[in-house]
């Protein structure tokens, strides 16, 4: 008899469970959809998201600070320099070690390197993930002007360092000369 | 102990043999009998089955419905994240804690982070530091019990408590997202305090979900925890008496679930939870045998679901005492640790996650050990399935709530 009892709760116990369930989810029957249609609508991303970096080029001074604060090396740069002025070559971030873990940010003295918002890394080969964050190789053009004003101005100074020299040179010379000639009274 | 006792079943189901009969119809016609040749059938739970959370193998011996024994084999998702530990710096390693335990990664940040600290002697971190490390890692422990919620009724039969969940779990990776920029790895709590302060209007969200899950929880309670057949899957199934749980060293839900008073939290006090305890802001649940026996899967089940709400009171008390100020501590940009080794064990949502640090006063640690709950928990499933019916093992290693990613790290 209590078996059969038993048997009866769990059918009632069950059917009340359920309703119970469905009761939730029925709640929800008439709200408005909110899946979004990806690549037409987008959720918004918040300014401090991890996503593909960007890089300040002209603040960069090639310190190597956040290739030697990444865990895996996936940051490489090489630069040239001319006097103050870079010459860039590459800065590239391998985006099939990276981990996106922001730890480049925090070292960077000139607080140049930023992670971005953009998050899809889609490429046909996997060698298109090593990014170039370049936006132009070799020399910026003001940096290149700066640069050309940074060698006139010097080769103005030793201009006039040289003919000072010379000048000076010549005074002691002439000073020579003019003790010579004051003994001698030829002149 | 586990072998013995597997082996010891094995030997009570020794499959018997008997010899073929034959005997004479009155009709003229021969018959045959066989007795049915019963011999213990191995079936792979896994490398890749939906059920065993991760790329997890248990071999198991059944004797037909019966399951006679069970092992577990691990290593399929190892990736030497210790050995990583004793060759990057200290910070470096940082973003790797957060891959062993991928559903809780702020608790490891804060484990290791710790762990750290505590070889700096004299160093405090900042207040407001503390605060945010707690909230954060409480609203990390109510996604991972959201997931272990969600993938239980999966694995029982139950698909829609799991997108219930789903709907919060998301709603907090978009506050983390907010706060540090990742939804997943974060690497926010860092050595010394936090990474970033939280942006304006954050913390405010935050009470708003709290009033929102609120709501919320009635809901998955109803939904899957008091629900008859899921009762009746998890009630008197994979039962763990007090003592077998301490023999094993459970810890967590997992522990707790068995009628053993012991949470980290409150027993080993960390960061602001010793005052957060004085003020009341938090209880412990344990199990009580409620609908089963003490310590069966329902009631481990349950204590997660709990925990939950004891989380949402800690974050709400956080909330009130929180002020502003510094959110690190002096910490130089290269890092060089005093000698010494230390050993902070901290309450991850599965249990005690302990880091062993030991640093030659250097720049990189010279042993880096993790004491994984989930391995731990994991090691139980052994003993427990013997004796139960095939069934039931799937609810029995979903209520251990295990991460592969930590049992293999």
């Amino acid at each position: 008899m209590v078996r059969v009892n038993r048997y009866f709760q769990d059918i009632w116990d069950t059917l009340k469970s359920t309703m119970i369930g469905m009761r939730i989810t029925g709640k929800y029957l008439l709200r408005k959809p909110i899946t979004v249609q990806y690549p037409d609508q987008r959720l918004p991303i918040p300014d401090r998201y991890r996503g593909i970096h960007y890089l300040e080029q002209e603040k960069c001074i090639d310190c190597l600070a956040c290739a030697r604060a990444c865990p895996i090396d996936c940051i490489e740069m090489d630069a040239i320099r001319h006097g103050k002025e870079l010459e860039w070559v590459s800065f590239t971030l391998d985006y099939q070690k990276c981990m996106f873990c922001e730890l480049c940010v925090y070292p960077c003295p000139k607080d140049c390197i930023h992670m971005g918002t953009e998050f899809a890394l889609v490429v046909e080969d996997r060698s298109e993930l090593n990014y170039d964050l370049l936006s132009f190789k070799g020399m910026a053009v003001d940096a290149r002007v700066r640069m050309r004003e940074a060698e006139e101005k010097k080769k103005i100074k030793e201009a006039a360092k040289a003919a000072k020299a010379a000048e000076k040179a010549a005074d002691e010379n002439d000073g020579e000369k003019g003790s010579g000639s004051d003994g001698g009274g030829e002149v | 102990m586990s072998n013995s006792t597997s082996d010891q079943a094995l030997k009570a189901h020794e499959p018997s043999y008997s010899t073929e009969e034959r005997r004479t119809l009155p009709s003229g016609e021969e018959e045959f009998f066989f007795d049915v040749k019963t011999s213990d059938l191995e079936v792979n739970m896994g490398p890749q089955h939906p059920a065993t959370h991760g790329v997890m193998r248990v071999l198991i011996r059944c004797d037909g419905e019966l399951v006679t024994g069970a092992q577990a084999h691990l290593g399929y998702l190892h990736r030497c994240a210790e050995k990583i530990g004793e060759n990057v710096e200290w910070l470096q390693y940082l973003p790797y804690t957060d891959r062993y335990d991928y559903l809780a990664a702020m608790n490891n940040n804060l484990g290791y982070s710790m762990a750290v600290e505590a070889l700096m002697p004299g160093f405090e971190v900042p207040r407001r530091a503390t605060m945010l490390r707690t909230i954060c890692v409480e609203l990390n422990r109510i996604a991972s019990h959201l997931v272990a919620y969600g993938t239980y009724g999966l694995d029982i039969g139950a698909i829609t408590p799991f997108l219930y969940a789903f709907r919060e779990r998301e709603w907090i990776q978009s506050l983390f997202e907010k706060i540090c920029g990742a939804r997943l790895t974060y690497s926010y709590i860092r050595i010394g305090g936090v990474f970033n302060d939280a942006p304006p209007g954050w913390l405010t969200e935050v009470g708003h979900f709290c009033d929102v899950f609120e709501e919320k929880w009635k809901e998955y309670r109803d939904l899957l925890a008091l629900n008859h057949i899921f009762i009746k899957r998890t009630a008197h199934v994979g039962v763990i008496p007090k003592d077998m749980a301490i023999d094993f060293g459970l810890t967590g839900p997992m522990l707790r679930g068995s009628g053993v008073d012991f949470d980290l939290r409150r027993d080993m006090p960390y960061m602001a939870y010793g005052e957060a305890h004085e003020a009341g802001a938090f209880d412990v649940p344990l199990g009580e045998g409620e609908k089963g026996e003490l310590g069966d899967c329902w009631d481990r089940f349950s204590v997660r679901v709990q925990e939950m709400m004891e989380s949402i009171k800690l974050v709400r008390w956080c909330l009130e005492v929180i002020e502003d100020g510094p959110i690190i501590g002096d910490v130089p940009k290269v890092l060089k640790v005093p000698p010494g080794e230390a050993y902070v064990g901290i309450e991850n949502p599965r249990g005690e996650l302990g880091h062993y640090v030991h640093s030659d006063g250097g720049k990189i640690a010279v042993r880096c050990r993790v004491r994984g709950p989930s391995f731990t928990n994991l090691s139980v499933i052994e003993e427990l399935m013997v004796g139960t019916l095939l069934a039931d093992s799937v609810a029995i290693i979903g209520s251990t709530d295990i991460v592969v990613g930590e049992t293999d790290r």
